[in-house]
């Protein structure tokens, strides 16, 4: 017997090594958070509402959506608290070009101030940048910078560093922020407080892409100091962080003197980091946590609870992305029957009322959409079917839609199988892992169709470029038209979201018209919850979670 | 004992070789491109393919394997593809988690399934038996995710006596480390409780009816001593055996408690490591991990022969 046992205790090594392989890779396709973490090609900003939804749908009867606001700032806040927030992941690093993923982005937001201010509503503001302007027909954005500020290491901020810091930003390899600042052709130092970005065109939308980390000034002296990315000691903003366990907690510490007293509240800030929903619940009822984000089965217990729920309309929704190379997807009307036929009311019903019906891109509440395109009836079956005779495909056809391997996802596929169906489409699903759909749709440009969460990214020509332009990463079959190409790099070409309004207007017309190959069903919301002492949190709308003013008011309890 | 130990080291290095090739070989499973990841925002198919190329993702499988084999015989597990920070240094951050946390599993088992295997060995067919082996099934059928749950909402939540996340090193705080540890230890250690149980209570009733216990009892020698000298000792050769075991199948068991209690352990780490599609990371925890389960069943077969002459 000893023998056998023992036998088998060394085959236990072996099979022991492979199972441990198996269970984290069948855990691998449970999971939605790495959806935050991977989908890093769907643009700028953090992932604002995969967890509003992405979990149990289904489940009892929806949840009414409103949007009631977090508790306002008050009198009653004790500076000396520390905030703590909880989170499902955690960042990649602590340099602003060396993040991997939207979400890292988070973790930088205390430590750098960036040029610009994207607000809570997803206007660009003054940070190191007190004012903006464009000239030369909107190629070159000229910035005039804050004075009498420092980095934390004691370098100045001034023209020179800011220089410094976007031209390491477009060079250094593998930089995540690269892209975004493409179109920059030179950085001119005009004097010590005032620089200029020369670009090739569309300089406009650089205000709201300086917003993100392409725009957090680092001190130049930092650039090369070995571990900068796990300790960084170059930073810009109210706080400078003083701890740090990977994966698990991030400690920021107030920095004296700061420039702006309404922006450091609190004296602490702390990053939890757990990927399991009930851990992160449990902490705020505990009080172990202060406030963490709620998937739409967390709402109800998280209310019981009696803690502070609070939500807002994100930029976040769920698409339908078509390739136009493939199935019957070049026919404008086809993909219009597409639209009309999808009911997005039910939709709704499965991420229990946390997705708002629309059919495009961004929320009518955003300044860069039309708010006229979804007063139309959005489910109309009967005109979906004359649509597909004008076509010629009164007896329908078929295609393939690939779909994240999460239960959430599949009943939508599931939803939108059955009511394509009815007008006589067949849509087969193929559940596939978060990595790969990306991969077969923008890459190898295989998939016909995927339904995808789009995340929200700080300015809306990063997903318009994406989505609309021949070369979008997101418009596989090259789709797009010369007046939407010209639309698009009009907005571009100004700063001011007032004048750039109207222009969105009229691209998100055109789109409509042109039934552009990505389907929106619905916007996805963004609900916090919190304890009551918690005040001056802003859920912002293109879902950067930035606590910038957050305080505790213990008077509240 | 020394032979016995060489012989057992010497048998782990193949194991390890094959163990190597088969971890490489299923990290090729996980589906997805880390270069597309990698990428940024709006990449364009000649970034991908230039990160490819750096990663060295377009090399052939063997050549890839051949890299990475070099790279561990010089004590390198690799970068991490995201946090650029080499592989080791983040599996030796999170080990001492895991280390404490498989740990005072095991102490919890070892205590309350001797013990009640002892009780139920020792007066076999009573009521304290039956109740015992009730209990050891229900240990056994219980899953350890579902009572780690219950745990939180009754210990954290309802009657909030220990915290339901995070953790403190025992060099920090000893009393803290304690009470972040309890819950999840506890509920990893309800089956390997109920197993050695079972397997002490077994070995504890044949032990007994042995003649040199029956002879030992002629001379006069007090329960006790006819308990912990004589039968307990020759009881723990299979108990010891369940031990190892168990504790290959808790390395396991960690990557969902570790989530569940937000343990910062290799657990959590393999598990984010997978959603990043971290390969490097994954290969190092998932070899550290079998090199764990290596040394255990090592360290039983060592034990094997303090315990067991005929085996020296």
């Amino acid at each position: 017997m000893t023998t056998i046992i023992r036998k088998s205790g060394w085959m236990c090594a072996s099979a022991a090594a492979v199972l441990l392989l198996a269970s984290i890779q069948g855990c691998g396709n449970g999971n939605d958070n790495g959806g935050d973490k991977v989908q890093v090609a769907n643009g700028g900003g953090s992932a604002a509402g995969s967890e509003a939804a992405a979990s149990s749908a289904g489940q009892g009867k929806p949840t009414e959506v409103n949007d009631p606001r977090c508790p306002e700032l008050t009198d009653g806040i004790d500076q000396s608290k520390t905030f703590t927030w909880m989170y499902s992941v955690g960042n990649t690093s602590f340099d602003p070009d060396k993040i991997n993923t939207n979400n890292s982005q988070m973790y930088l937001f205390p430590i750098y101030d960036s040029l610009v201010y994207v607000d809570d509503s997803g206007k660009p503001q003054p940070m190191l940048a007190t004012s903006w302007k464009l000239t030369d027909e909107g190629k070159t954005l000229e910035f005039k910078l804050r004075e009498n500020w420092t980095y934390h290491d004691g370098t100045p901020f001034d023209a020179a560093s800011v220089k410094a810091n976007i031209e390491r930003s477009k060079t250094l390899p593998g930089s995540f922020n690269a892209n975004s600042l493409e179109s920059v052709q030179s950085v001119e130092v005009v004097d010590a407080h005032t620089v200029r970005l020369h670009t090739d065109g569309g300089a406009g939308a650089l205000v709201g892409v300086l917003g993100g980390s392409a725009g957090m000034m680092m001190s130049p002296a930092a650039f090369d100091k070995s571990g900068e990315d796990i300790k960084p000691t170059g930073g810009s903003g109210p706080y400078r962080m003083t701890s740090y366990q990977p994966g698990n907690k991030v400690e920021y510490t107030a920095v004296d003197n700061y420039w702006d007293d309404d922006a450091q509240n609190v004296a602490k800030m702390v990053f939890l980091i757990s990927g399991d929903d009930n851990a992160r619940l449990n902490a705020v009822i505990t009080g172990a946590a202060d406030s963490t984000f709620l998937r739409a089965s967390m709402y109800e217990p998280a209310k019981q609870a009696g803690l502070v729920v609070c939500q807002r309309p994100s930029l976040s929704s769920y698409n339908v992305k078509l390739n136009t190379k493939r199935s019957e997807f070049d026919d404008k009307r086809v993909r219009q029957a597409i639209s009309y036929a999808i009911n997005r009311e039910s939709v709704k019903q499965v991420t229990d009322g946390f997705c708002e019906p629309s059919r495009q891109l961004f929320p009518p509440s955003y300044f860069a959409s039309n708010p006229e395109i979804d007063n139309e009836k959005l489910y109309d079956p009967d005109k979906a079917k004359q649509l597909l005779k004008d076509a010629g495909l009164a007896d329908g056809f078929s295609f393939d839609l690939e779909v994240i391997n999460l239960s959430l996802y599949q009943q939508i596929a599931e939803i939108i199988q059955y009511n394509l169906a009815q007008v006589g489409i067949k849509m087969s699903i193929t559940p596939k892992s978060i990595g790969l759909l990306s991969e077969n749709f923008s890459v190898k440009k295989s998939a016909d169709a995927v339904l995808e969460e789009q995340k929200a990214s700080s300015d809306p020509s990063i997903l318009t470029s994406e989505y609309y332009l021949a070369d979008g990463f997101s418009n596989p079959g090259g789709y797009t038209t010369d007046e939407i190409t010209r639309l698009n790099s009009e907005a571009m070409n100004s700063a001011d979201a007032n004048k750039r309004a109207p222009i969105y207007a009229k691209l998100f017309k055109a789109v409509a018209e042109e039934a552009y190959p990505n389907i929106t069903l619905c916007h996805l919301t963004t609900p916090f919850v919190m304890n009551k002492t918690v005040v001056g949190l802003n859920i912002h709308t293109d879902g950067a979670r930035e606590f910038r003013g957050v305080g505790i008011d213990p008077g509240r309890k | 004992m020394l032979k016995i130990l060489i012989s057992r080291i010497a048998a782990a290095v193949p194991l390890l070789a094959i163990i190597s090739f088969l971890i490489f070989s299923l990290i090729v499973l996980i589906p997805g491109d880390p270069a597309v990841s990698l990428a940024g925002q709006n990449p364009t198919p000649a970034q991908i393919a230039a990160i490819r190329d750096t990663l060295g993702l377009n090399e052939p499988f063997l050549v890839r394997y051949w890299h990475w084999v070099s790279g561990l015989l010089q004590g390198d597990l690799g970068h991490s593809l995201f946090s650029s920070q080499p592989v080791w240094v983040d599996i030796t951050a999170r080990l001492p988690t895991t280390v404490s946390l498989v740990g005072l599993c095991m102490l919890i088992a070892v205590v309350l399934g001797v013990a009640l295997g002892a009780v139920a060995g020792l007066r076999a067919g009573s009521w304290m038996d039956r109740a015992a082996t009730v209990l050891a099934s229900i240990g056994v059928a219980v899953p350890y995710f579902w009572v780690g749950m219950l745990l939180i909402m009754t210990l954290s939540v309802t009657y909030p006596l220990f915290p339901s996340v995070g953790y403190v090193p025992l060099t920090q705080d000893p009393w803290q480390w304690f009470r972040h540890l309890a819950l999840p230890a506890f509920a990893l250690s309800l089956t390997p409780s109920a197993i050695i149980a079972r397997q002490t209570r077994a070995s504890l009733v044949t032990v007994m009816s042995e003649d040199y216990i029956r002879t030992a009892r002629a001379k006069g020698l007090s329960p006790v001593r006819i308990v912990v000298k004589h039968a307990l000792k020759n009881a723990a050769l299979p108990v010891i055996t369940v031990f190892g075991i168990e504790m290959s199948r808790l390395l396991g068991s960690t990557v969902v408690i570790e989530q569940l209690f937000s343990l910062p352990g290799i657990g959590k780490l393999a598990y984010d490591a997978v959603f990043n599609r971290d390969f490097p990371v994954v290969q190092g925890v998932v070899l550290v991990a079998a090199g764990m389960v290596i040394f255990i069943n090592i360290l039983v077969d060592v034990s094997y022969a303090y315990f067991n002459p005929r085996v020296r």
